[in-house]
């Protein structure tokens, strides 16, 4: 009897976890597998490339993912000049932060793939965009 | 009296969440100041285990007018169910870019475990055992073949049912892990560990082939035997076969040790148990399982404090036996709390998450499961991959 209560509990607590977090995963994670996906299919890493890859590639995207967190901090609505210019000072700041990690992480993927796979990885990321946008033109308004 | 001990550990154990979670508040502080990315690999887990078994019989006669017979007779029938709580939390993460273009990482964590082990004997009170722990382990990934694995793990034993000596022990893993590529790894070291009912030091060593994220057979002696498979993207199931067991301490106040006036006596217990698990990670927060089996082996014995003094090895039991075999039932989950660093197809990683799982906080061996090891998508998605599968989960700022 104790024994069915304690289990009980322990289900009553469990299930009350569950409603708290949000079921299926966020969005963002989703799009990141997925774009994982589409780049392993594209770039077709050997096992060897593959372990040097993806550990630097992560570290890249969790750093850009992060600067843009920061930028969409900012207020887009502007109630006077000093606010749209902060505005503008932090998309400046994005660009530049963008552009050196861009600088940065392509040297270091240079060196955990053959140059030809980095251009490729390029096009990937521009090709997995289009797809995206695309998706999002076609989606029909609600 | 009891009550004052209980709320006297009680006490300590808030306190010393409190103490975890402001320590690891400044741990993710950046220190650079300029992007806010995550800074670890873990995230600080908590997780929580139950598990109970009906109450049996014991199979064994011992013979009549011995004092095993008397103390079997005093027992009457056995049930056992026991109450798992614990975290770990990351305290250092060190990444190391190397000139060949390997990454290699450092991880220092915090650990913590409470543990209620909850014996039934029907012809003596009722003992809630506590065991609590507080430890450190450390990893690193060479980014490359190999992975070290320390662990260890300080704990606390005593009985909150009634008045007893409270004992301070340690566990601990000492491995190194070669990887030899995704599909196969191997482990070897060595490991002082209460889990199957007495204090042993064991030499450890596992293999695993097949890939974490999809379908794997992983033997891990004295851990456990598993396989384990993908059941969609975010179900696992698994079949496995482990051992669970550990030494507390048991107030002698009713009188099962009688050759000397000691107030604590030892208590230990081993159930080979073998069973199904069906692992639901939500997503990269949230996981829970339910898992039901048998019993195989399962055995109970008491050891005296006093006549093991000054052993440092192998307890010496004064009561060993065999319970009846049965049913068992287990269920738990998993929180993880903030972000992360990505470690998609970072197999080493993967490994590394595998090997803090498998070598449970506490030195309990409950499995808190892999659920930050994304499940591989079939071959077929991959080819056939279409963005409309995402469409309404897209928000342009969250990508661009």
């Amino acid at each position: 009897m104790k024994n069915k209560r304690y289990i009980l509990c322990y289900l009553f607590v469990l299930f009350s976890f569950l409603k708290l977090f949000p079921q299926g995963g966020n969005k963002r994670e989703k799009i990141e597998a997925l774009r994982v996906a589409f780049i392993t299919q594209k770039l077709n890493l050997t096992a060897d490339e593959s372990q040097k890859f993806w550990p630097v590639y992560n570290e890249y995207q969790d750093k850009l993912r992060a600067a843009r967190q920061e930028f969409r901090k900012q207020s887009t609505i502007f109630a006077n000049d000093k606010e749209a210019q902060d505005y503008l000072d932090a998309e400046l700041l994005l660009k530049q932060r963008e552009f050196s990690l861009y600088k940065e992480y392509y040297e270091k993927i240079k060196k955990t793939i053959p140059i030809k796979k980095v251009a490729e990885l390029r096009q990937a990321e521009e090709e997995f965009k289009k797809e995206l946008l695309k998706q999002l033109q076609s989606k029909p308004n609600e | 009296m009891i009550e004052r001990q209980k709320r006297y550990v009680l006490k300590k154990v808030l306190l010393f969440i409190l103490l975890i979670v402001v320590v690891n508040v400044f741990s993710q502080t950046d220190s650079t100041k300029k992007i806010k990315a995550p800074k670890h690999y873990f995230t600080p887990t908590i997780f929580s285990d139950y598990y109970t078994t009906p109450q049996k019989n014991s199979d064994q006669r011992f013979r009549k007018g011995t004092a095993d017979a008397t103390i079997r007779r005093h027992l009457r029938n056995y049930q056992y169910s026991q109450l798992v709580g614990g975290f770990y939390f990351p305290i250092i993460t060190k990444d190391y870019n190397r000139t060949d273009g390997s990454t290699g990482n450092f991880h220092l964590l915090g650990t913590g475990s409470y543990m209620m082990a909850m014996p039934r004997f029907g012809g003596i009170s009722d003992h809630n055992l506590l065991k609590a722990s507080i430890g450190v382990r450390g990893i690193y990934n060479s980014g490359k073949k190999g992975i070290w694995f320390v662990d260890v793990t300080p704990f606390m034993s005593t009985d909150l049912s009634a008045h007893s000596n409270t004992v301070y022990r340690w566990a601990s893993t000492v491995l190194y892990d070669y990887m030899a590529n995704p599909s196969l790894s191997f482990r070897f070291g060595v490991t002082r560990t209460y889990l199957l009912g007495n204090r042993y030091h064991l030499p450890y060593f596992g293999m695993r082939i097949g890939r974490l994220d999809n379908i794997y057979v992983s033997i891990q002696f004295p851990r456990n035997v598993t396989f384990s498979f993908p059941m969609s993207k975010y179900i696992r199931g698994s079949v496995y076969f482990k051992p669970m067991g550990g030494v507390f301490n048991m107030a002698n106040n009713d009188s099962i040790y009688p050759k000397s006036k000691d107030n604590t006596i030892l208590y230990g217990r081993y159930e080979l148990i073998s069973g199904f698990r069906l692992d639901a990670n939500f997503n990269k927060h949230i996981s829970v399982f339910v898992s039901t089996g048998f019993t195989g082996i399962k055995s109970l014995a008491f050891y005296s404090e006093t006549e093991n003094k000054n052993n440092n090895f192998v307890f010496r039991d004064f009561y060993n036996e065999k319970i009846s075999r049965g049913l068992f039932f287990n269920v738990g989950f998993t929180l993880r709390i903030g972000r992360a660093k990505s470690i998609y197809n970072n197999y080493n990683l993967y490994e590394t998450f595998n090997l803090n799982s498998t070598i449970d906080v506490g030195d309990n061996n409950t499995n808190t499961g892999d659920g930050n090891i994304p499940n591989q998508t079939k071959n077929k998605e991959k080819n056939n991959f279409k963005i409309k599968d995402v469409q309404d989960l897209i928000e342009a700022q969250d990508l661009y």
